[in-house]
């Protein structure tokens, strides 16, 4: 990371990445899509609500995976003081945040017909929605002081100390009784998925991977590009 | 092969596409504001330079 934080070799990189995680991001999500509303044989229990696994769950676990990026990316900051880190945990937050909504929001559509209600305050939704507010605690905090780099530091703190949500939401299943399901598709040695409905929810998961990277790397670039614009303007200043 | 076409779904269907509406606009919306603050930072940058 410390060869990549001068912002020429990251830009220089990223412009290399962006096209090509904006090319698997379109082809994964179209035949992803597909697959799921298409290709996919109904569910024999629950008909063709089951389809909305397909937007749900890879949502579901990019929430989970922008978080314990965002927390490594803090640590990386907060140990090595490393700008490049902060930038990358400061912008991952938004993006973290719009893929817990796609999770809450489209499990509550899944709720609605398959429980008949699209909340109950069992674990794994409580500790999700604990998720989605450490998000937006998060962009709060870090634009809330004069300092930017105190805002930083703040955010950093948080982010690490909400880390302790990330195994809460993944073993809350296996914790508690909840209503919502256990895993399936992550018991690689039997998964209780068949194969016919695995591989769109699959590519699915690269589509939404690809966005996240995309949404990151543009995001990082925009904030150097900003960071660059207050120091020229702090130095104009200086010399009047 | 049309009986699994995504017009012939059950009663869910509304749920179907509202999931399926709502994933795809916070995606794109997610893609095209963080598209907008690089292309508008960098270019504020291009501009003072």
């Amino acid at each position: 990371m410390h060869y990549f934080a001068n912002p020429l070799r990251f830009k220089k990189l990223s412009a290399f990445i962006l096209p090509l995680a904006a090319l698997v991001a379109a082809a994964s999500l179209a035949a992803g899509l597909y697959g799921g509303l298409y290709l996919a044989p109904g569910d024999y229990l629950q008909g063709d609500a089951f389809r909305i696994i397909y937007v749900h769950v890879p949502a579901a676990w990019l929430s989970l995976f922008a978080y314990a990026a965002m927390a490594a990316f803090s640590f990386m900051f907060l140990v090595w003081k490393h700008p490049l880190a902060d930038i990358l945990a400061r912008v991952s937050s938004p993006i973290g945040a719009g893929f817990t909504a796609i999770a809450l929001l489209t499990g509550m559509l899944w709720g609605k017909p398959m429980w008949g209600t699209a909340w109950v305050w069992d674990a794994r939704l409580t500790s999700v929605l604990i998720l989605f507010f450490l998000y937006i605690g998060h962009i709060v905090l870090v634009r809330s002081f004069d300092d930017p780099m105190k805002g930083s530091f703040a955010g950093a703190v948080l982010a690490l100390l909400g880390a302790i949500n990330l195994p809460i939401i993944k073993f809350s299943v296996n914790w508690w009784n909840t209503l919502h399901q256990p895993a399936s598709i992550s018991r690689l040695d039997n998964p209780a998925i068949h194969s016919s409905m695995a591989w769109p929810l699959l590519l699915m998961a690269l589509g939404y991977m690809a966005v996240y990277v995309l949404c990151l790397l543009m995001a990082a670039r925009g904030e150097i590009a900003a960071r660059k614009k207050q120091i020229t303007n702090a130095e104009r200043l200086a010399r009047v | 092969m049309m009986e699994n076409f995504a017009l012939s779904f059950d009663h869910s269907a509304p749920y179907i596409w509202a999931s399926f509406a709502i994933a795809l606009l916070i995606l794109t919306a997610m893609v095209v504001g963080c598209y907008c603050y690089m292309k508008s930072a960098e270019g504020k940058l291009r501009d003072e330079a």
